[in-house]
This record gives structure tokens, sequence and C-alpha cells, in this order.
């Protein structure tokens, strides 16, 4: 057989395009239009993001990762790190994005603008809908200790460990939830204040926590009050991200936007519809396994903003 | 004790390798507490709150007399022995460094080859090439790679029917082999190329001029106990009389003359009977077991002697696997059950709904579909009926959606489900459809995780159809192993989760769905 290959391991070749062409499955609906030019700001593994100099933020990524509002992802997995470099020039057109020269570039054209699933609003209490909470609950109990995330344990009441991270915020959420009870911009933003870049990682957790906690609380707000509420504390947080990382920045402006990522999304939208547990349990685990604990995190915002008793009555009322 | 910090200015790690990072120097050697954390002020509050002294440093720059950091610098802040904090952030510095870029931490890298010559000249040993350029620029590419003494995959498509005549033939001068244009799957030596996937290694050889056909089969054959010792594409055009079956005698000599293949497997639509003649009669020449199914030709008509005829994918793999353990070939199983506790149909629900993301998929329904009703298709079989919209179903329906009137402009379906599961929302919709049949496709090339795609969109369907007052009953298979990127056991329990039917092969999911719409109408 004259077929032998230099290589004994199994290569996982792109199909599609030369080795640096693939096609974006989506454009998430915040990601801006038109030809701009920009940098590579940060490469990891799955993921990479590039700083425009119009000063917005995009994020490409593999198809493993969960779309975001201001990402395009890509069919296929990409290493990242093994093929860009921070610095690399990026062009930006309607039919690609181009990284360096020639290093990579993403075919845009069969790529589908995407939007949240979520809108202010959908949820309705109802048996199902109740249900679907708890479930959710229980499960992230299953994954707290996992995580490692401190406002999971402290909003779920679990053993939590004598972090100085976990003090402050068991010192910061019971106030959180009666400031947001009742409504109180000034104090709320303040509390909030408080979790904005807090914490490990390259978006803080205090930052997933408060994004998770937006989702919540867009998902639940119906009356005009609840509507004014989360109009404020999404303007209010805007003028705080100066205070975390441009990366979590960027995540934040798309939840100020009520653009939650897709993983979220579809998580807040599974517990309105009441879906089968099955399904409640593979968006958990989608969910928890985004980055280190911010995944977890953002669960915990939510779980914070949809107490399992209702919209009225909280665990630390 | 003393605290010690750096600043890495724009940094950016992700959590994962900070939480490493702190973690693998809070465990060094007089090393107490150990932080790396982004400069926000909170971070800051918090480090200082934690007893670690950072006095001299200050957010943003405000005061020009201290060092400055920033939500986007990195900190590493390290407490315990004054003596080992400086080793300590040394050892913080060399391990991102270490687990960095190379052009960030100053690595020259090697411009990457620009052309096969190029990729040629690093790597001497390399003796296949795979091509997948636009179309045009296919053939010039692929006959450049045979000047340079490399076999080809090429799988681009849209090259000629002249072209790939030309390339097969300058191949066959040379001793090479072209698998293409259009080939999207092999197995050699063990790799998988484009999509194909994670078989077991054993005895069995294969040539195929179907990408699907050729990764059931080979699938099959893993799950009955078997291994591949190749599986060779080649293109679906390789058997039109223009080409000659160029490709596919090649793969059969070097199968032959290959001592690791104990048994050969062809596959293929019919071809004409000049060329099926040429291949039959080579393959009985070989003196090895040759399985040999033209999808659609009359299985009885191939055997003899050494050739053994098969009438779908799945009797060939088991054939193959009974010759390769020196068995008597099992006889094909056509009698499928029910399962129990499936839905009753409403009346009026009577028609197949078929939405194939694999081309022999939908060749091979088609083909069984007809042995008991009018069939409507994109797939031209036999006496298949053609589709007046390919958009809209009429009938029993079965439809290949990586026909290039649904992938132009986007991908494949099996990398993309947007197209399918739009389609299933179409479907649903009509009180005349019974059963939907699927494929889902794992391995290299296809979608990284179908379940979490095709699960959401069936639990959607299902209450759809049941708030109609109807049954929905989907059946289907999945052409993939446990070995696959995506595993084969986790696809089939998210699955199965939504009440759809998995049966083992394609052939069997045809069936079942025949079965139960036969049960329905009796």
């Amino acid at each position: 057989m004259s077929l032998a290959l230099a290589t004994e391991h199994p290569v996982k070749l792109p199909v599609i395009g030369s080795h640096r062409e693939l096609w974006a499955q989506t454009i998430g609906c915040r990601v801006p239009r038109g030809s701009q030019s920009g940098r590579v700001d940060a490469v990891f593994e799955h993921a990479c993001n590039v700083a425009l100099y119009s000063g917005e933020l995009v994020v490409v990524l593999g198809c493993r990762a969960g779309k975001v509002a201001h990402g395009i992802r890509l069919t296929h997995d990409y290493r990242f790190d093994q093929g860009l470099r921070r610095g690399m020039p990026v062009r930006l057109g309607p039919d690609r994005i181009a990284f360096g020269n020639g290093h990579l570039t993403g075919l845009l054209s069969a790529a589908r603008i995407w939007t949240p699933a979520l809108s202010p609003g959908m949820f309705e209490w109802s048996d199902h809908s109740r249900s679907a909470l708890s479930q959710v609950r229980d499960l992230l109990r299953d994954y707290a200790a996992s995580s490692g995330s401190e406002f999971l344990a402290v909003v779920l009441d679990l053993n939590r460990s004598e972090t100085l991270l976990a003090a402050m915020v068991l010192g910061v959420l019971p106030r959180l939830a009666m400031a947001s009870r009742s409504h109180d911009c000034n104090e709320t933003l303040s509390l909030l204040s408080q979790l904005i870049g807090l914490g490990p990682g390259l978006t803080p957790a205090g930052d997933d926590f408060i994004i998770g906690w937006l989702a919540g609380l867009a998902l639940s707000a119906k009356a005009p009050a609840q509507l004014s509420f989360l109009q404020a504390m999404c303007a209010g947080i805007e003028n705080l991200t100066q205070a975390t990382t441009s990366v979590s920045r960027a995540h934040l402006h798309d939840a100020c936007a009520k653009m939650f990522s897709e993983r979220l999304s579809d998580l807040c939208v599974a517990i309105s519809k009441g879906e089968p547990t099955a399904m409640l349990e593979s968006l958990v685990a989608a969910q928890v396994a985004v980055g280190a604990s911010s995944g977890a995190d953002a669960a915990a915002g939510l779980m914070f903003a949809l107490p399992p008793c209702g919209p009225i009555e909280s665990e630390f009322a | 004790m003393a605290t010690l910090h750096a600043v890495i200015p724009r940094e950016y790690r992700d959590s994962v390798a900070l939480m490493q990072l702190s973690a693998a120097l809070a465990k060094l050697p007089g090393i107490s507490q150990a932080s790396a954390v982004m400069g926000t002020e909170n971070n800051l509050s918090l480090l200082r709150q934690a007893g670690m002294n950072i006095g001299g440093l200050d957010i943003g720059g405000l005061n020009n007399d201290k060092v400055s950091v920033g939500p986007n610098d990195l900190l590493i802040v390290v407490q315990g022995d004054e003596s080992a904090l400086p080793g300590a952030l040394a050892d913080a510095k060399a391990r991102l460094s270490a687990v960095g870029l190379p052009a960030q931490t100053g690595d020259v890298r090697r411009m990457a080859p620009r052309s096969i010559a190029m990729a040629l000249a690093e790597n001497a040993d390399a003796n296949l090439a795979l091509i997948s350029t636009p179309g045009e620029y296919a053939a010039a590419e692929a006959l450049k790679t045979l000047n340079l003494g490399l076999n080809v995959m090429l799988f681009s498509n849209n090259v000629s029917v002249p072209e790939e005549a030309m390339l097969k033939r300058v191949a066959r001068d040379k001793g090479l082999i072209v698998m293409g244009p259009d080939c999207g799957t092999a197995i050699i030596n063990g790799i998988p190329l484009a999509f194909a996937n994670v078989v077991r290694r054993g005895s069995i050889g294969a040539v195929g001029a179907s990408g699907t056909g050729l990764q059931e089969v080979t699938v099959l054959v893993d799950q009955l106990g078997g291994g591949i010792s190749q599986a060779i594409g080649t293109g679906g055009h390789d058997l039109r009389n223009e080409v000659g079956g160029i490709s596919m005698l090649t793969g059969l000599e070097y199968l032959t003359d290959d001592p690791d293949t104990k048994v050969i497997t062809l596959i293929s639509k019919p071809p004409s009977k000049e060329i099926a003649d040429q291949i039959l009669g080579k393959a009985r020449s070989s003196g090895k077991p040759v399985v040999v199914i033209f999808l659609g030709a009359d299985a009885r008509s191939l055997t003899g002697d050494n050739i053994f005829g098969a009438v779908t994918l799945e009797d060939a793999a088991r054939l193959a696997v009974d010759l390769a353990a020196d068995r008597k070939p099992s006889p094909a199983s056509e009698i499928v059950a029910i399962p129990p506790g499936i839905p009753r149909l409403a009346s009026g629900q009577k028609f197949v709904r078929g939405l194939f993301s694999g081309g022999t998929f939908c060749f091979q329904a088609t083909m069984l579909l007809q042995e008991s009703m009018n069939v409507h298709s994109n797939t031209k079989v036999g006496g298949s009926l053609a589709l007046n919209d390919m958009f809209k179903s009429e009938g029993h329906t079965v439809v290949d959606l990586g026909d290039d009137v649904f992938t132009r402009g986007r991908p494949h379906p099996m990398i993309d489900y947007r197209l399918r599961i739009e389609r299933i929302a179409q479907e649903v919709q009509d009180p005349e459809m019974a059963v939907l049949l699927l494929d889902v496709v794992l391995g290299f090339g296809s979608h990284a995780n179908p379940a979490a795609e095709l699960a959401p969109a069936l639990i959607a369907a299902r209450k759809t159809t049941e708030n109609n007052g109807r049954a929905f009953i989907c059946v289907g298979h999945i052409c993939g192993t446990q070995g696959d990127p995506q595993g084969l056991a986790s696809q089939a329990e998210a699955l199965r989760g939504t009440g759809m039917i998995l049966t083992d092969s394609n052939a069997q999911a045809v069936r079942l769905a025949r079965h139960i719409i036969g049960q329905a109408t009796a």
C-alpha cells in the first residue's frame, strides 16, 4: 500500500475552503456592520477578541463556544492560540473578517444573524415554569462545588468557603435583594458597584453575576415599575463598566442592551416555558461549562433574580 | 509575612488559566497566598482586605508616583517568606510564557507553507495532499500535486468531469491515485480525512464512490466488531463512463496488494454495464472476498465466485465482517419490529418525510421506501417522482439536504443544522405527515454537537404536533462511533430523550418508518 502518511496521529482537518479560510455560522446582532479595521486584542484557545478602532470589541469563537451578541461564531473549532497573535491587524468587511496576512479568514456570507431568544417580560409564573425553576436550582446545587462559584454557593445557601470573596458576596447580596425588590435604584447601583470587576477571571465573577441577574430581571419585567427599574439598572451599569476588563465590558454592554449569551438566553427561555427535565439538564450543563466559573456565576445571578417562591417573596426577605 | 506583586500590562488569560496559575503559585515553598487577577478596583480592594500589601499600586495611573494598574492588566500578587517571593513571581512569568503565544514571548514563528511544494519541502516523506480550494482552482492544484509525486484527496467539488478524467489518467500513469473530486471521506492508515469516523483498525478495506455510504459501512463494520484497513473515497463521478472507474480500480489494486486487507468492500451507485464488468472482473481476479454494493442493483446478479452482492449498506458491512471472521455470511435481515409505546397516528397522518444530510442515505431511503410506496425525492432513484418544489414536500417525500440547491451559500447540512431544523418545523405543520425520518452523521468534520441542535427542534416539533391532536413519530439513525469527537452514546441519549426512535442503521430506520406507515394504513 503506497498511501502511508508521514504522521501517525489522527488529524482534524478543516473541511471547507483552505486551511485558514473558515465559514462563520452566525454573526451576533451587535457585531458592527460595514468595513472596519482593528487589531487582535487577546487570543485564547477557542476564541479571540478583536478591538476595533471604533472602540467596539468583537469576539470570534470556535463552534464549541456559545454564541454572544458581539460575537462571530465559526462552523468549526479552530485553535486561535496557534494561528493568531495579539496585535495582529484585522479587517472586518461585509463578507469576511480577515486576520493578519492571510492567517485566518472568517467567511461571513453564509452566516445568519443571531439574536438571543430571550425577550424582556416573557416569563410567566405557572406550575410548569415554577417546576422548571426548581429543577434548575436543584441541578445547579450539584454543580456548585465543582464550579468554584462563590456566588452560586451564597445564592443557593450552600456550604461556603471562608474566603474574603465569599464574605464580600454574602455581605452584598442580601442588601442587593432588598434594594432591588424595593426598586431603590441608587442603593442597588451602589451595591452593584461593589461587585463589578470583582473576583478572579478575565470576566470577573461579579460581572458574570450581574449579567445573570440582569437576565433574570429582564425575563420577569412586566409591570411599568419593573421595566423602568430594569432600564435604570441597564443605564447605571453601563456607567460602571469602566471599572472592569474590556472583555467583560463587552459582555456587560450586551447585557445592558438585553442581549444575553446564547446559553444563558436558552436557559431562561427553557425555564419560562417549563421545558422537560432532559432539556433543562443539558442547558444547565452547557451554562455551567462556560469559562472557569463564569457560567455558574451568571446562573447564580439568574437564580438570585428569580427566587423560587415567585417574584414577590425572596429568600432574603 | 511579606508581599510582592507584578503587573503585566494588557495581558489576557482565560479564567481557567488564571485560577490554575494562582493555585500553582500558592503551592510553591514559602508562599502562603497567591493571586492572579485582573487589575480592577474591586479586585485591588479585595486583595487589600486579604492583607496583601499592594500599597504601591494605583488604579489607572492617576497618581504618577505609583505603579499603575488597570482593569485590562494582569496583576500577580504573592505573599509569604520574603526570600521566596521574587522566585515565585519569576515562576509566574515563566508559566505565563510557557503557555503563551510564540509571538508574545518573542519566539520566531516559521512562516506557514503557502503551497504544496513548500509543504513538501518541509515534510519530504509526505505522499498525499488533501486539496480543498474553490473548484475553479482545484484541478490545477491537483495536477501540480500529482506532478510532485503525491497522491491526491480532492475535497473540492465543481471540477468538471473531463478535468476529473484527465487528472485520474495522469495519476494512473504515475502510479498514484486521485480520491475525488468531491471526495468527502477517507480513512488512510487509520487516519480519518475530511468527514470520517473514528473506527477500529482491522482487515476490511473499502473503496467507495459515495461519501456517506463509505462512512456508514465503516461505522457499521466497527459496530459489528470488525475493523477497517483502509477506506478509499473515489468521488461520486468516478464510475461514469467518461472517467471509467479509474480510482475504484486503482483502490481495488491497492487493497488486493495490501497484506493487511483480508476482505474488500466496493460501494457505489450502479455503474454502466461496461464499467461494472471491468470492476467485477478485477474484483474476481483479486483472490480475496469482495463485497459489492451497487445501491439499487440486483444483488443476486452480482454474487458469484469470490463476489458477494449486498442490498443495503448494512448488509455490506455485515457480510464483510462475517467474511473477515471466516464466518458463513449471515442472511440479510429485513424485518424491523415496531418498538412498544409509540403513539397512534391520527387519521390523515399517512406520509413519511425524510430529511437527510447524507446523499447516500437519501438514495438508500428512496430505494427502500419505493419497494412499497411512491416516493417524491430530489434524488433520482428508479421510478422515484420528482418534487415540484424542493422546498415543499408532497406525499411520501425524501430529501437530500446536501443538494446544491440547499447548500448554495451555506455550509453542508452535516455541519449546519439550520435548514433541517427549519424544514422540520415546516413538516410538522402538515397534518398528513406521519413519520419524520432523519440521519445524524458524527465524526470529524461534522457538527460538534448535533443533538444540541436537533433536540430542541424535535421537542418543539413534538409539542406542535401534539397540540394539534396528532402523533409525533421521529425515526432515525446515527452514523457514528463512540470514538468520534461527539461521542455516540451521549448523542444517542440526548436524542432518545426527545422521544426519537433510533435504529442501528439507515436501512433499519427506513424499514421501520415503512412498517409504521404500513401498519397505520393497513
